[in-house]
């Protein structure tokens, strides 16, 4: 799905109507498709005047009407912009929401994750690292809540003494055990002016610490949450 | 996902496809008829009204040539090595479209076009110029051999997209060799018999030569010795095989190393 190559010479209906050996006029799920995706209008368009958006869903309708049991899709949204991109996940989510069709979608979008995923398997490098309902997960390997900032000098002075989970390089991410922690480190941030982000569902810092205490256990074995909290005050 | 096979709708398709490539328009339909206008009319200017006819049926001979030569040698490469190069048979591919069957829509589809040139060519050629009226063997000897010319075109425009798989090289390299053909084979008002000697030796392994220089001599009916015109045909013929299964085998390794890395 990544690169979408169509021939430019005529409007994208014939293209679509020679790939999936069918007359839209003719074929009523495919009507429903094209509407569903608000594509009619471009029907008669060639595909080089097409925007990013309206050329994935050119695509993702004749993959929809393949109506395979199991449908991978490989970095669908790339290159799309934010709003676009929200609002083609959401279709594809609404599509798919009563079928029993499988759907892989695969993305570097954690905010697509989020939208999508109600269980999660997080694999690395051929292990599987964890499996479990989001919010379980959540629990397991960031807490209550966590806060996230920006990762300054002044905002881990701050900040210090709260538990740290592992983050990417730019962000300090602060893990709230429970409320009154939650609502501590918040009045410490509101205090002081600090713009913050709360979450109770962050899949991407939840991944990078499931993968961590996954590899600290197999170097080190199975540890205590709070050792690893009291260490990674110390990152 | 289902294979698809070889069915009407790819060709509509690739009629289609045929139809929004402007330069198999011009080529293949405006630009035969027109040099054809211009330089019978040129030549007619300076020779005796009798002679007239002839000239402008020998004329129309070698612009015939131009059909198979635009439609299936420039037109079909320009489509076929854009296609490559931006990746489309590969996504037809993906949704179960097997690349013979919509190489056998696009050649299909080409020689369609290529008959629909050849009547326009035809009505035009009635309608608007003085040409000799043909002996029936000799019209259907002209019309074979164009399809034949057409058919060894195609063999060569796809061998060489294959090899290059870019649209700018395939097209560079096509355009040139349009070029060199149509002077080597007398189409552009130089006769054969008026290049350099080493220039003639090449030209007469081309069957393009004898149908532009020859066949006006038996267009009405005669005697025609089709030995070197045959032997030209199975040369070119040959050379464009060969061609065709280099560009597969290298296509083939290029696959090769593209799946395994």
């Amino acid at each position: 799905m990544q690169s979408n190559a169509y021939v430019n010479t005529m409007p994208v209906k014939y293209i679509m109507e020679m790939i999936l050996g069918t007359r839209i006029s003719r074929n009523e799920k495919l009507k429903q498709l094209i509407d569903f995706f608000d594509f009619a209008s471009c029907l008669s368009k060639k595909y080089s005047a097409l925007s990013g958006g309206q050329k994935q869903k050119f695509t993702i309708i004749m993959v929809m009407l393949q109506e395979a049991e199991l449908t991978f899709y490989d970095e669908v949204t790339s290159g799309l912009d934010f709003e676009t991109r929200q609002r083609l996940m959401e279709r594809l989510v609404e599509w798919y929401a009563d079928r029993e069709d499988t759907l892989v979608i695969v993305s570097h979008y954690y905010e697509e994750l989020e939208l999508l995923a109600d269980k999660l398997l997080i694999l690395d490098q051929g292990h599987v690292i964890a499996y479990g309902s989001r919010e379980e997960l959540f629990q397991e390997y960031c807490g209550n809540a966590i806060v996230i900032v920006e990762n300054s000098r002044r905002n881990r002075g701050l900040t210090e003494g709260f538990p740290v989970l592992e983050a990417p390089g730019h962000l300090l991410a602060l893990s709230c055990r429970d409320r009154k922690m939650e609502e501590d480190i918040l009045s410490i941030l509101v205090e002081h002016d600090i713009n913050f982000k709360r979450s109770n569902s962050d899949i991407e810092i939840m991944s990078i610490n499931a993968i961590r205490k996954f590899y600290r256990e197999q170097e080190e074995g199975p540890y205590d949450e709070k050792e690893v909290l009291r260490s990674d005050d110390m990152v | 996902m289902m294979k698809k096979k070889f069915c009407v709708p790819m060709i509509w398709y690739e009629l289609r496809n045929l139809n929004g490539n402007l330069m198999c328009h011009f080529f293949g339909v405006v630009f035969p008829n027109l040099m054809s206008l211009l330089i019978s009319k040129a030549s007619c200017a300076q020779v005796p009204a009798d002679l007239r006819p002839q000239i402008t049926t020998s004329v129309m001979l070698s612009m015939s040539l131009v059909m198979p030569m635009a439609t299936m040698f420039l037109g079909y490469g320009a489509l076929y090595s854009q296609e490559v190069e931006q990746g489309v048979p590969l996504r037809m591919h993906l949704f179960g479209i097997r690349e013979n069957s919509l190489m056998l829509a696009k050649i299909a589809a080409h020689f369609i076009l290529f008959t629909v040139e050849i009547l326009i060519f035809a009505v035009f050629h009635i309608l608007v110029m003085d040409v000799q009226k043909p002996a029936v063997p000799s019209l259907v000897c002209l019309l074979v051999s164009l399809y034949a010319v057409a058919l060894i075109f195609l063999v060569l425009s796809h061998a060489i997209a294959n090899i290059f798989c870019k649209f700018s090289y395939t097209f560079g390299i096509e355009m040139s060799l349009y070029f060199i053909l149509m002077v080597l084979t007398g189409m552009i008002g130089v006769r054969t018999e008026q290049l350099p000697e080493l220039l003639q030796k090449i030209a007469k392994t081309l069957p393009m030569t004898y149908i532009s220089n020859d066949f006006v001599d038996f267009w009405q009916g005669g005697q025609y010795n089709f030995m070197p015109f045959i032997q030209a045909f199975v040369f070119m013929g040959a050379a464009a095989g060969i061609i065709l299964l280099f560009s597969l085998w290298k296509s083939g390794r290029f696959q090769q190393s593209r799946i395994t890395g």
